[in-house]
């Protein structure tokens, strides 16, 4: 009973936060999806389902689609990435650790845009980098490394890479590496040694790692935005072009309830992964 | 028959440190055989160089009459029993046991399950099958590690202080267990420890290491009785270094020495020495016997000195004595003390003593270094 009534206390403030910034939101957002748009750029009286109307238009589907679409490439880029490297991290001692894991913060010391910016002046079909592809004979004349969507999906790769890449690292800190000797000794390969015994033991920060990815990348709309084509928009786009652009509110709400459904599908997914892994605790 | 498992002169280097070095000598099959040693003085490192998860630098090692240097571990037909048990947390005890044989694919799934069960039964655990290793004892976690183990049917089984961490009951239960199993399973068994009393207790033979090298190999008895040096004498136990100057020949068995502090007294003579070379002894306390009186029938073999009990610790089984004779201590080791039902008065700390002991029982060792009183219960031997 008191263990129950601290563990209230203990959570109130999260709730609290969480029903203000993120209950009362989502239903206001909810609530607006449903309001007709003001001329003046407001939210107007009475209700309509006009918003969700326009869903209908066909660019919506494909958008969304390739929202979802870049959004699991880039997830399991990075998990893929990230794997090998937490794998070394968490293995390496004392000093080079550090230093490895000060590269991977590091760059979040600039802020975001200025970063994505930085790759905008990279890739610029006049930057240096073009120019020696071209010369090096590795690219055509007519290939451009701006404005398309390789150049989203690289670096939205690059933008998420750390996040996959810390949670990666702390599961596999906690990793007891004896364990791959164990199993090698009891006839694993190396290769086999890593994806029955170091996978599933880092299974939990696996999870975190494909959230932490996934779920921001969903959200994704500067990163189209500055390097990609106008062809390669995103949802975010259109949320924001609806918000800043049309201020037409309640059709950027709509969108808005759209991409928070699709969001819920990885968050209940891990969330129901990690009950069951906590009921039967490894 | 013989040489199963071969050492020829293995050196194994970190850095410029020879962590084992020039090492050579083999077991045979199916014996227990065990390294015991001081912590840090290579045993581990040996273990996994058998393993394969480290290579000689210099030097090989045979299994079998084949040299084993280039086969990594997944191919070598040893398995281990790590000092952690390294169990894999995310499986069942089952799962667990099952590792080694559904990756080795040579038998089909029933025959693997029929396998598991029966490992599971020969380890007592078969009830708690379906656990995770977390959520079961250290002893038994020690038990699936060693079925986990023995399953692939391995030439050799090499176990890494597999008792370190449980308790000293429990310690010499499972030690007892591991003996039926070993008897039942007929595997070689290359047994690591730091504890003296487990390595005699399970031992065929024992090789005694110290810093990468080895001292002495031999059955138990053998390196308890006779040991080389003083570094083997302490370490398997607690011993009295008595040391001196070998004096006159008394007969082809026996000659004088003039023990320091102890004066002249009677060394049995297993080997030739010349007259007036040092000699260091090794005297057990449990070969040494107290009395009040002075011992009066005693046969021409026996020594005798005096002393004053300084010190004495109650050990239930046992009672261990520190008793000044001049400058120097004595350790003695009587058993069963009688303190309750004694006509005479029992033995009490001040009392004046003689000790007496048979020349046979002090062992003349072939080395004698003085920093190795520090590996004995009570270093001082003299002030
Ligand atoms: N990977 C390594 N790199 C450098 N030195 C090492 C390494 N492994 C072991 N050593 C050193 O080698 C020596 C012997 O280590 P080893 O683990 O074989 O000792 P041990 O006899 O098993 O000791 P313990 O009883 O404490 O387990 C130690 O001094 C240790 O510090
Ligand atoms: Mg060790």
């Amino acid at each position: 009973m008191i263990r129950r009534k601290n563990e209230a206390i203990l959570t109130a403030p999260t709730l609290l936060w969480l029903i203000l910034f993120f209950v009362v939101p989502s239903i206001a957002m909810v609530v607006i999806s449903f309001r007709p748009a003001s001329i003046y750029g407001g939210v107007g009286e009475g209700w309509t389902l006009d918003a969700w109307r326009a869903l209908g238009n066909p660019n919506y589907p494909v958008i969304l689609w390739r929202t979802v679409r870049l959004s699991l490439v880039t997830t399991v880029i990075c998990l893929a990435l990230a794997l090998p490297i937490a794998f070394v991290l968490g293995r390496m001692q004392g000093k080079w650790r550090t230093i490895l894991v000060m590269i991977v913060i590091v760059p979040f010391w600039t802020n975001f845009v200025i970063r994505v910016a930085a790759w905008r002046i990279l890739l610029h079909p006049e930057g240096m980098l073009r120019q020696s592809l071209i010369s090096l004979g590795i690219i055509g004349n007519d290939t451009l490394l701006l404005y398309n969507e390789g150049a989203v999906l690289m670096v939205m790769v690059y933008t998420y890479l750390p996040f996959a890449i810390l949670p990666l690292y702390a599961a596999a800190e906690r990793f007891d590496y004896s364990l791959l000797e164990a199993a090698r000794d009891l006839g694993a390969s190396g290769f086999t040694a890593v994806t029955r015994v170091f996978i599933p033991g880092i299974s939990r920060g696996l999870l975190t790692a494909m959230a932490l990815v996934l779920i921001p990348a969903l959200g994704s709309y500067v990163i189209p935005d500055l390097v990609g084509g106008p062809g390669d928009e995103m949802i975010g786009n259109k949320i924001a072009q609806r918000t800043l652009g049309d201020r037409n509110l309640p059709q950027a709400a709509t969108l808005s309830v759209a991409l928070l459904l699709i969001t819920l599908i990885p968050m209940i997914v891990v969330y129901y992964l990690n009950r069951r892994e906590r009921t039967h605790p490894a | 028959m013989s040489d199963f498992l071969v050492f020829e002169n293995v050196t194994k280097r970190f850095g410029d440190l020879a962590v084992v070095s020039e090492i050579s000598f083999s077991v045979e099959k199916g014996e227990i055989f065990s390294l015991l040693g001081p912590s840090g003085c290579g045993k581990t490192t040996l273990l996994r160089l058998v393993a394969g998860f480290m290579k000689p630098d210099e030097g090989r090692i045979l299994l079998n009459g084949r040299d084993i240097n280039q086969i990594p571990p997944e191919k070598r037909p040893v398995n281990t029993v790590f000092q952690n048990y390294a169990l894999f947390p995310h499986l069942t005890l089952r799962q667990n046991i099952a590792f080694g044989p559904e990756l080795a694919k040579k038998l089909s799934r029933a025959e693997i399950d029929t396998e598991v069960e029966r490992m599971l039964d020969l380890v007592d655990l078969a009830s708690h099958a379906d656990k995770k290793p977390s959520q079961i004892s250290g002893g038994q976690k020690q038990r699936v590690a060693i079925g986990r183990a023995l399953i692939n049917k391995p030439e050799v089984l090499l176990l890494d202080e597999p008792l370190a961490a449980l308790d000293l009951k429990l310690r010499q239960r499972l030690l007892v267990e591991l003996e039926d199993l070993h008897e039942e399973v007929g595997i070689t068994f290359l047994y690591v420890t730091h504890d003296q009393g487990e390595a005699m207790g399970i031992s065929d033979r024992i090789a005694v290491m110290r810093a990468g090298k080895i001292e002495q190999i031999g059955a138990p008895a053998a390196i308890y009785e006779t040991p080389v040096n003083s570094f083997v004498a302490a370490f398997i136990g607690d011993t009295n270094f008595l040391s001196g100057v070998a004096g006159e020949e008394l007969d082809h068995e026996y000659h004088n020495a003039v023990l320091d502090d102890l004066g002249i007294l009677r060394v049995y003579k297993d080997r030739p020495i010349l007259q007036g070379d040092r000699l260091t002894l090794s005297l057990r306390p449990e070969t040494i016997a107290l009395s009040r009186a002075r011992p009066g029938t005693l046969t021409e073999n026996h020594n005798a000195a005096r002393g004053v009990i300084e010190d004495m610790i109650y050990l239930g089984s046992l009672t261990r004595f520190r008793v000044r004779s001049g400058a120097r201590l004595f350790m003695v080791e009587s058993q069963h003390g009688r303190f309750f039902l004694d006509d005479e008065k029992p033995l009490q700390r001040g009392d004046q003593v003689w000790l007496c002991w048979h020349a046979n029982d002090g062992y003349r060792l072939e080395n004698f270094s003085e920093e190795d009183r520090q590996l004995l219960s009570f270093p001082g031997g003299k002030e």
